[in-house]
């Protein structure tokens, strides 16, 4: 199946004053129609600057310094790297092709204009069709997305809505266009638990009601595990592994995916056990250990190895890659059988 | 996503360790010195400073010593070059007195036949250091004290306007800091005890401020300097002054000093300061004035023009300091006719000093605000 | 487990606050933020406050530090000796010999510390509060703290801002321990950090407690967090404890809906175990509004009409267990979760 974008070699730096950051650095996957994504990490990972990249929405003083971003659409291959950053074609693609929906709903509403004029708005921007045309979708699309009483919703202020009810209005004016692809940048995380098991359950729903495919960005693996079809795994700017999501959970290759698993309590599983935690702290992104960035946390760690060398993506199978060495064959002699046991 | 995070302790080296053991006025300090215009301007205001502090030493004259020879005398300029060479020090050359043929009105004309040779710390006019040194010696003069030497021309009186900037200073610039400094004392005072215990006091207080808000400045200024006896010396003149500017600036700082308590009552290091059993007051001193006080001082800072204008404007309407004691305003005093200003118009020149003082303390301010807060 | 010395009671705490309009400031309502609470702590227990934001858990803790006086009811602070105080009628002043015994660990690591202060001022100051120890003593204390949480006690010249997420808990924890407190309160104490540093948080509050047996009330949203560090937990909505129990049972066999829902709706770690159940509709009741009779009732599926009109109390279900649902104890609970969607 051909797939709906290939990000490909994306770098994205920030030069601050206090030096440069590599935020994104040579990140490359694809997403296929219909497909759910997860991107996971943690803070400072890069994941949402990536995402961001992709819609040419990256903060200043970030730059995207390499890299593509194929888009197919109707049978045309466009690369967004390559348009201009405030044209009008970027700006077509994006909230009509690929929509986007934030952690702090707060953030994407006007806080003077009502919910049912901002959605409308959209709408006649991308579809160009009347005001009247624009609230029955704008109606229909606020059923579609399970908010209660939606004609009395149109006429209310964000401030008005509740987090969920908000992020439900969020969903609804991504949606308005029917997007191919729908990045989520951590739109549970706001959320209590009920909430986000409502929030999740309509993405799910509307997901497969109109095939679209989402880059799901998130640090919770547990949603992780419900709700994506593929994962990448990020940390620092470079994604670590990449797999689909059973392989992930049940046969993870790299330490960090490995620790970052065996790390998190779950319900049931006893107060007898102990959680395996992982050492240390996420680094400074401006002072980067050198050789694979994970070394000085990681369990597996191989002196003279690990320190110096920036381990390759190594394809574990056809669908598996992780980037580490003690997956390449280069150096499968030097490195201790001890490190694949923990 | 970027929110800065500290590197892994093993990551980092010595040079590190003095970044992590900073003090707040350290990084304040680090973050300041990258703002250049803050900078530059920070140099210009401590020469000013420095200049003033040591008026008698870099004022080549008494500003007091009257000249009635040279009454009205244009500038000189300094000569380095002329058809007679290079000269360091420079040299200046002497007035030839003209009469105009319509108006019959005196004027001086600066002549190239009459040369002065200038030297560095040369004897002159009598002065004290700090207030209580004798000394006559001055950064700049003649051979000969009594040859003229008016860089900056002379004023009605034949009184070298140089001197007199450099001695107008010492009051201007410090008019302006000694105003902030009671605003800042009785702001903190009336606007913590309003925060900090709120209930009646706190209503009084933000009433009082409302009035003493909407009352319009100028006009208050002037009944107030107003109601200043007559007979006050220079001393209390000056300081009669400096509490009628901060009669207004205290209200900002005080209304500044509660929001601050207010929403520092609710920061979770001030619970966990209480929870720990620290006295209120230590909390106060500890924790909470220290939270603000960079901000405060970055406000004051961008506050302190406005008190040296106003001192200015005060004093050109006669209304603040008055002769014989020389401040920036006072000297203006002198340009209050068009005729004035159209035949002496080097009069004019206090003027720029305000400009450079006001502009730096601006750039200052500037830079401090985006310094203020390390922690951001 | 057994039932231990009470060492802190709770008893229908309140904590209304006033919504106040207009220019004379006139009381127009109240947030009724904490609405008859009871409450027990035993000695060297682990009790886990769990609800969802605005339930009021946070002013439980704040209510028993005295950051607010509540409104009504007591919490009584047991000594060695069985003799209690009445921490939420005693005056401001006459606090401070009692405040040691309780301390609190703050959520977020970056607003609990003041960023103008060293560790060593920081972690010494409730120290200097008590005249325990100063100078040279101090300073040996404040390392052996700083040890005690993993931290390096040469670093105590440092300030807050040369430290991670993670490590400036470790400094709030030794701040908490430095009084050698009978009672700590953690408040949502890993819930701002990493995923990859929450278990250095938990493992460290765990092993401190089985050395030094502190009692511990532990505030959290996140149910799979207290089912790993506490022995009995409460659920909070809305201003109210709606169901207590031991943590072996609460999450394998609720009594309340509303816990039994909570519990269907944290994601499993299994992609195999895919359900995305959406066990509530609707959202939290609005504290200064809350619905008649038991504030759960429109939310609930089993909600009668005895629901909308009678208040239910807390009725004991089985041993240590309480629930305060009118059907307590008969409604089927298990099978709550709608059908899994197939992936």
């Amino acid at each position: 199946m051909e797939p709906l974008l290939e990000v490909k070699h994306l770098k994205v730096h920030f030069a601050t004053d206090e030096g440069l950051i590599e935020a994104v650095r040579d990140v490359s996957f694809e997403i296929k129609r219909g497909e759910t994504v997860a991107i996971v990490g943690e803070s400072g990972c890069g994941k949402s600057v990536m995402a961001r990249a992709i819609l040419r929405i990256v903060p200043s003083p970030g730059r995207i310094v390499e890299g593509r971003v194929n888009f197919h659409r109707g049978g045309r291959n466009i690369d967004l790297t390559a348009l201009e950053e405030k044209g009008p074609e970027i700006r077509a693609i994006r909230g009509a092709d690929i929509a986007m929906i934030f952690q702090e709903p707060m953030a994407t509403f006007s806080p003077v204009h009502t919910i049912g004029n901002q959605i409308n708005e959209a709408i006649i921007l991308h579809q160009g069709i009347d005001q009247a045309g624009a609230t029955a979708q704008t109606l229909d699309i606020l059923n579609r997305v399970g908010m209660p009483r939606p004609s009395r919703i149109i006429h209310r202020y964000p401030h008005q809505l509740s987090g969920g009810m908000l992020q439900r209005a969020m969903i609804a004016m991504a949606l308005s266009c029917r997007p191919q692809l729908l990045i989520a940048d951590e739109p549970t995380t706001a959320l209590d638990v009920t909430t986000q098991a409502q929030i999740l359950r309509l993405l799910f729903d509307l997901q497969r009601e109109l095939n679209m495919a989402i880059l799901f960005i998130t640090h919770d693996l547990s949603v992780v595990s419900q709700f994506a079809d593929r994962v990448e795994v990020m940390y620092l700017g470079e994604v670590v592994e990449s797999t689909d999501v059973i392989t992930l959970f049940e046969d993870p290759k790299h330490p960090y995916t490995k620790a970052l698993l065996n790390s998190i309590p779950q319900t049931g599983a006893g107060r007898g056990q102990r959680l395996q935690s992982i050492a240390g702290a996420i680094p400074n992104p401006l002072h980067r250990p050198s050789g694979c960035l994970f070394h000085p946390r990681c369990d597996s760690f191989q002196p003279g190895i690990c320190d110096q060398v920036s381990p390759k993506e190594i394809n574990i199978d056809s669908d598996h890659r992780a980037r580490c060495i003690l997956y390449d064959q280069q150096y499968s002699d030097k490195v201790s059988s001890a490190a694949f046991d923990r | 996503m970027l929110r800065s995070r500290p590197a892994s302790q093993e990551a980092l080296n010595k040079a590190d360790e003095r970044q992590l053991t900073a003090s707040q006025w350290q990084l304040i300090w680090w973050r300041f010195r990258k703002h250049r215009a803050a900078m530059i301007s920070l140099a210009v205001l401590l020469l000013f400073y420095f200049v003033a502090l040591f008026a008698g030493f870099f004022a080549p004259r008494d500003p007091a010593r009257v000249d009635a020879q040279f009454a009205q005398a244009p500038p000189q300029p300094l000569v380095f070059i002329d058809e007679t060479g290079f000269h360091f020090p420079p040299i200046v050359y002497g007035y030839v007195g003209e009469r105009d043929p319509k108006t019959l009105r005196k004027f001086y004309r600066v002549s190239a036949d009459d040369r002065h040779q200038l030297r560095f710390f040369v004897r002159g006019d009598p002065y004290l250091i700090l207030g209580f040194i004798e000394s006559d010696i001055h950064f700049i003069g003649a051979d000969d004290p009594d040859s003229p030497l008016f860089l900056l021309g002379t004023d009605l009186l034949g009184r070298d306007m140089l001197s007199r900037v450099i001695y107008g200073g010492q009051v201007s610039l410090t008019v302006g800091l000694v105003g902030v400094f009671l605003s800042l004392i009785l702001g903190i005072l009336l606007g913590g005890v309003s925060g900090y215990y709120g209930g009646w006091l706190d209503v009084a207080i933000q009433r009082l401020i409302e009035v003493l808000r909407s009352i319009p400045t100028i006009p208050l200024w002037l009944t107030l300097s107003a109601a200043l006896p007559r007979n006050l010396t220079q001393l209390q003149m000056y300081f009669g002054i400096t509490i009628i500017l901060s009669f207004i600036g205290w209200t900002e700082v005080a209304r500044v000093v509660r929001g601050k308590f207010m929403s520092l009552r609710n920061e979770d290091f001030i619970l966990a300061a209480r929870t720990i059993g620290t006295p209120r007051f230590r909390i106060i001193y500890r924790h909470m004035v220290p939270s603000f006080i960079s901000h405060l001082i970055a406000a004051l800072t961008l506050a302190l023009p406005i008190m040296i204008l106003s001192e200015t404007a005060l004093s050109f309407l006669g209304l603040g300091l008055r002769p014989p004691t020389i401040s920036w305003g006072t000297l203006l005093d002198g340009t209050q006719n068009l005729n004035a200003i159209a035949l002496t118009p080097w009069l004019l020149l206090p003027v720029v000093p305000i400009i450079i003082t006001v502009l730096a303390f601006n750039f200052v301010g500037d830079g401090l605000r985006d310094a203020a807060d390390p922690y951001a | 487990m057994s039932a231990t010395k009470p060492l802190l009671e709770i008893k229908n705490l309140k904590m209304h606050f006033p919504i106040k309009r207009g220019i004379m400031g006139r009381t127009v309502g109240h947030v009724k933020a904490v609405d008859d609470v009871s409450l027990t702590i035993g000695e060297g227990e682990v009790v886990g406050l769990v609800g969802e934001s605005g339930c009021g858990k946070s002013t439980v803790s704040r209510c028993i530090v005295r950051a607010y006086k509540p409104t009504a009811g007591q919490i009584l602070l047991y000594d060695a000796h069985g003799q209690a105080v009445d921490l939420a009628s005693i005056p401001e002043p006459d606090l401070q010999p009692y405040r040691r015994d309780i301390q609190m660990i703050f959520q977020d690591p970056f607003s609990s510390l003041n960023p103008r202060m060293t560790l060593r001022q920081i972690i010494g100051e409730p120290m200097r509060n008590y005249k325990i120890c100063r100078g040279k003593e101090l300073e040996d204390r404040v390392a052996y703290l700083l040890e005690s949480v993993g931290l390096r006690p040469e670093h105590m010249s440092r300030y807050p801002h040369a430290f991670s997420g993670g490590q400036r808990q470790r400094i709030g924890i030794a701040r908490a321990l430095a009084l050698n407190p009978r009672l700590i309160i953690c408040d949502e104490p890993v819930s701002a950090l990493d995923v990859s540093v929450q278990a250095q948080i938990l493992n460290l509050l765990r092993d401190l407690q089985a050395e030094f047996r502190y009692s511990y009330l532990f505030i959290a949203h996140d149910l799979s967090v207290v089912d790993y560090i506490c022995e009995r937990v409460a659920v909070m909505y809305v201003g109210k404890i709606v169901e207590t129990a031991d943590t072996a049972t609460i999450f394998t066999d609720p009594h309340h809906p509303y816990t039994a829902a909570l519990r269907s709706a944290i994601p499993r770690l299994n992609p195999r175990l895919r359900q995305l159940p959406v066990p509530l509709e609707g959202d939290v009741a609005d504290p200064a509004n809350t619905p008649s009779g038991c504030v759960f009732h429109p939310r609930c599926r089993f909600a009668e009409d005895r629901c909308r009109q009678d208040t239910p109390a807390m009725t004991a279900t089985a041993a240590r267990h309480h629930a305060r649902c009118h059907f307590a104890g008969q409604l089927d609970l298990s099978g709550h979760s709608q059908p899994a969607a197939t992936a």
